[in-house]
């Protein structure tokens, strides 16, 4: 266990960083680079804090969508074996295994739900503007 | 070459171009550098035997060595001529050189106005330009698809050799493209991409295409379209597909509702287009070059995620871009569910 701060704190000092001190000190590129960069290390304080959520729900809608497998417990291992059924999804879509409407509807929900948890953590403000 | 001997060269140049007896190159300072190109303002005057005069506010684009797609600097040039020709309202070319610099160049007129998309779309500076620029963007780009394509200008330009099938040929080179960059599978590509094979559009026409026609890439003021600007990725395509382009999802600038660059509706810029064509605008030909559009950003998009994980370039907005393929591929299912499409 580590000792406080937590990482997502940390983060957050160096967006405040960035932001409060960095910006009005700076113009032009450099300026535009710290707001960039400030956007960035909140990206990734908001990753952490959905930690590992979104790969299990990720795999559990490829089950309902593809059949079910048993999933790897070890991390690294977990990540590959979701990048092999993507590949698997992938090449299915390509080949025309979701042409019919009875089986696009549920794909595209299933797309939506990986692409919205994507966005939690790019860009949540978008989510509430839907598509299109 | 050093940017501070570019004035002196410059006026040789143009003597030797002109015949001017005089000639001065003045206000010489960077404005900015891109990929393929950098550019400088400047002031030419010039003055011949006979008194003559003239004066130019003028923009010096300076090419780095060919891109792979790029257009060159003549190429350039020359279509820039065409397109002028034609009533697009560009930036008037007025001298284009190989080697008197060292690399190629062109010169054109400077426009004043306002190229950030973000100020466009927000200020209240442009909120009358906002409402006569669906009508402008549309009537600017009749002109461009009015471009004869066999004018000899367009001649270098990607795709003006093919004869074959317009929409199989941009499905093809994006698939393509979108294969030899991936990094990751991205599902919603492949789906975009499907979608798209099995909803060609039953009509198309060869036109000149801008290729990159977008708020951010025109010069706006008080009144609204002064210039478009960044001809680079021109081709021969199909004319929809700049309108597709323009309605991408990304260059709404904060007003995610209005389609057409965040300033109206595609409804209104397609209407406005088939005014100024007097050519029908097929709604479903649209929707699917605003798919081919969105996808082909997120493909891009990949390029650049590529380019940032190759250590071409570690630069941190290079590093977010990566993350903003999400935002297309939201897009596109919503395009894909039919949402927005009237």
């Amino acid at each position: 266990m580590h000792d406080r701060p937590q990482s997502t704190e940390i983060l957050e000092a160096v967006a405040r960083l960035l932001l409060d001190e960095i910006v009005p000190a700076t113009s032009g590129r450099l300026q535009f680079l710290a707001r960039v960069g400030a956007n960035a290390v909140r990206l990734v304080a908001r990753e952490i804090r959905q930690g590992d959520e979104a790969l299990q729900q990720e795999w559990q809608r490829l089950d309902a969508l593809l059949g079910v497998e048993v999933q790897p417990q070890e991390p690294g291992l977990r990540a590959e074996a979701l990048a092999r059924r993507n590949l698997g999804l992938a090449t299915a879509i390509r080949e025309g295994a979701f042409d019919q409407t009875e089986t696009l509807v549920p794909l595209v929900q299933h797309l939506r739900a990986v692409v919205a948890a994507k966005l939690e953590v790019s860009d949540p403000k978008l989510l509430g503007q839907g598509g299109g | 070459m050093n940017a501070a001997e570019i004035p002196g060269r410059l006026e040789a140049f143009l003597k030797g171009e002109t015949g001017a007896k005089e000639v001065s190159v003045s206000g010489f300072r960077s404005m900015t550098g891109g990929a393929t190109r950098r550019a400088f303002a400047c002031d030419l005057d010039l003055e011949w035997m006979d008194g003559r005069q003239a004066r130019h506010e003028a923009v010096l684009l300076v090419f780095r060595p060919a891109g792979q797609q790029a257009l060159g600097a003549r190429e350039e040039f020359n279509l820039l001529r065409a397109v002028h020709r034609h009533g697009v309202p560009v930036p008037t070319p007025l001298f284009v050189g190989d080697d008197a610099l060292g690399r190629p160049f062109y010169l054109a007129t400077r426009i004043s106005g306002e190229s950030i998309g973000r100020r466009i779309v927000r200020d209240e500076a442009y909120a009358a330009a906002r409402t006569l620029l669906p009508t402008q963007l549309a009537r600017a780009l009749a002109a461009i698809h009015s471009v004869a394509v066999e004018d000899e200008a367009l001649a270098a330009l990607p795709g003006a050799a093919g004869k074959g099938d317009l929409v199989e040929a941009a499905l093809n080179g994006l698939a393509t493209l979108y294969r030899q960059t991936k990094v990751e599978e991205h599902p919603v590509f492949e789906l975009a991409l499907r979608w798209l094979e099995n909803h060609r559009p039953s009509t198309s026409r060869r036109a000149l295409v801008h290729g990159d026609f977008r708020i951010g890439n025109v010069m706006v003021d008080a009144s609204g379209l002064q210039a478009v600007l960044d001809w680079e990725l021109a081709h021969i395509g199909d004319p929809l597909e700049d309108l597709g382009w323009l309605c991408g999802r990304s260059w709404r600038f904060g007003r995610p509702e209005l389609s057409c660059g965040g300033v109206g509706s595609r409804e209104a810029l397609a209407a406005a287009y088939q005014e100024a064509t007097a050519t029908p605008v097929d709604p479903e030909a649209l929707r699917f070059w605003e798919i081919f559009g969105n996808l082909r950003w997120g493909v891009f998009t990949l390029v650049q995620l590529r380019a940032f994980i190759e250590g071409i370039s570690r630069d941190v907005e290079l590093a977010m871009i990566g993350r903003r393929t999400a935002e297309t591929e939201w897009e596109l299912l919503g395009l894909i569910e039919g949402k927005g499409i009237a």
